[in-house]
């Protein structure tokens, strides 16, 4: 397995496609914090700007789900696959790697546009207002596994149908459209709303946090809530890991 | 006993009630250069990809270098190449960086082996083009370097010369008998261009709709493809009854239209002509044939099917 992720490693080294999204990504948060400053006004503060992140925690769950696109869209169609199951290396060891490997690329990706979000909201913003730096890096920890679940999720979703766009299609259901089913649901079956709660949308939802001009209450700003968070994403990237490997495993290409 | 590098034994695999492959026992001996004889739809691929690992088999048993357990099969494959339906490569990157990645993938330490396998594909040329801008003959002479890069001992290639124009069939063709005669490599290769597959198989492996028909040596098949009399007669059952005094019956086949063919290796035409006026048959066209592998297989499907 460690040549397979030395390999892929070498591919995304040598290839333009995550710089080129990490430089995207990098050069908007710039130029809208530049914007932001520039056109003044309440929302030329640091606290609007962190807030963006603050208040949508689900975005690092959608980022990393990008990368795992931009890394392997076309994998089945282009045919890579192949060669690397028939050069002996196992579907799981191969799940593994793109996990791993997609869980890098997207964490260094983040600290990348993180480090350029803070450091141009710093520069040319004015800090003040009720969301502080300290919220935002607060966050990363509470968010980090659930991202990685969305990531392992986006690898399986891509692994297991014959078309990427169904994959990406399934992932929006499950991460996006599925908690708010069931949390309806809930509100008639006993029991599956305190289930659907544990659900990262649902966890970072209307009701569990508010961050707006006024005021900055988050999930993670308590012990139990951020032990919420950590749980939810810890069980996240262990369901599907293990689904993955059981599903993967034996998979016609 | 022979020595067989990939044995299968009653491999069947169905897609719903379509059954691909049908109780199929491949046996392809070591240092052979085994070729897989079919028509498109006969069942080529899937036994190639259950080979590779990419399919699995609904019943049935795979045995590649004496292993047959799943995770034996695993660790054996890094001893295989292969080369199924098109290569896979990634388009944006080079030629060059495309066989550095499966050499760190196959744990190929030495740069050299990406100079090795861009000589030995002619692609030194092409070593900055990117994949997505080659030919398609330039694709499949990559798909080969690809395969060769973990140093195999067994090539599994899936219509190889698909797409090739007729100079580069004949590189890839002497390309095959290097690899096969100076590193003796196994070589397994499917088409259903078996004018090519004349020119370099040891053995053959007739499947049709997902039936292994026959497996025969090249040399069994010369002998089988051996000069053959074909004669128009005014009364085929008259001078059937003939034959069968002067021949075994497996010698000579009677077909519709009193068409009578003697399988006989330096047959005789003239005490074939003499044998029908004795006996008072008229031949009214009679010329001497040499079997192809394309009739060869033709026959081979007719007499299994009828």
């Amino acid at each position: 397995m460690m040549n397979y992720i030395k390999s892929e490693f070498y591919r995304i080294t040598h290839t333009k496609a995550v710089y080129v999204y990490g430089g995207i990504l990098v050069l908007l948060v710039v130029l809208f914090n530049i914007a932001t400053g520039v056109l003044g006004g309440q929302y030329a503060i640091t606290s609007f700007s962190y807030s963006n992140l603050v208040a949508n925690p689900m975005i690092f769950s959608v980022m990393g789900a990008v990368t795992v696109f931009i890394l392997y869209e076309g994998n089945r169609k282009n045919g890579n696959l192949k060669n690397t199951i028939s050069g002996g290396i196992s579907r799981r060891k191969i799940f593994a790697g793109e996990c791993i490997v997609s869980l890098t690329a997207a964490t260094v990706v983040m600290a990348a546009v993180l480090t350029a979000w803070i450091l141009s909201a710093e520069l040319f913003l004015e800090r003040t207002g009720p969301v502080k730096l300290k919220d935002l890096l607060m966050g990363i920890p509470a968010v980090y596994l659930i991202a990685a679940a969305g990531l392992v999720s986006c690898v399986l979703f891509l692994g297991c149908f014959e078309k990427d766009i169904t994959g990406i299609l399934v992932w929006y259901v499950v991460w996006l459209g599925a908690p708010t089913v069931l949390l309806y649901a809930g509100r008639r079956i006993d029991g599956l709303f305190r289930a659907a709660l544990w659900l990262p949308a649902n966890l970072f939802g209307i009701n569990a946090q508010n961050v707006n001009m006024s005021e900055c209450i988050t999930v993670w700003d308590t012990a139990e809530g951020m032990a919420r968070c950590v749980v939810s994403g810890a069980a996240g990237v262990a369901v599907f890991a293990l689904i993955g490997a059981l599903i993967l495993r034996r998979r016609d290409l | 006993m022979n020595e067989y590098v990939i044995e299968t034994r009653k491999v069947t695999k169905k897609y719903g009630s379509f059954t691909a492959l049908d109780h199929v026992d491949l046996h392809v001996g070591k240092g052979s250069v085994y070729g897989l004889i079919g028509d498109n739809g006969a069942g080529k691929s899937t036994l190639l990809k259950i080979l590779a690992g990419l399919s699995y088999a609904a019943e049935g048993e795979v045995v590649i270098l004496g292993r047959n357990k799943e995770r034996d099969l695993e660790s054996v494959r890094r001893n295989i190449g292969c080369m199924i339906e098109q290569p896979g490569l990634f388009p944006d990157m080079t030629v060059e960086q495309t066989l550095k990645y499966y050499c760190i993938q196959k744990g190929v330490p030495d740069e050299r082996r990406v100079e090795e396998m861009l000589s030995l594909v002619s692609l030194e040329q092409k070593r900055k083009s990117k994949c997505a801008s080659l030919s398609l003959g330039q694709k499949q002479r990559l798909g080969l370097a690809i395969a060769m890069t973990g140093s195999p001992q067994i090539l599994m290639l899936d219509e190889p010369i698909n797409g090739l124009d007729p100079s580069g069939i004949v590189e890839f063709r002497s390309l095959l008998h290097r690899l096969s005669e100076d590193q003796n490599i196994t070589i397994l290769l499917s088409s259903h261009i078996l004018s090519e597959l004349e020119q370099i198989a040891t053995e053959y492996g007739f499947l049709s709709r997902g039936r292994l028909l026959e497996e025969i040596s090249a040399e069994e098949l010369r002998e089988k493809c051996a000069d053959c009399i074909e004669m128009t007669v005014s009364d085929a059952e008259l001078y059937a009854a003939a034959l069968t005094r002067e021949l075994p019956r497996e010698q000579y086949k009677v077909f519709p239209g009193s068409l009578i063919r003697i399988y006989r290796p330096q047959a005789e035409a003239e005490r074939f002509g003499r044998l029908a006026s004795e006996n008072g048959v008229y031949i009214t066209e009679m010329q001497t044939l040499r079997t192809s592998l394309e009739n060869y297989y033709m026959e081979l499907k007719e007499s299994c099917y009828s």
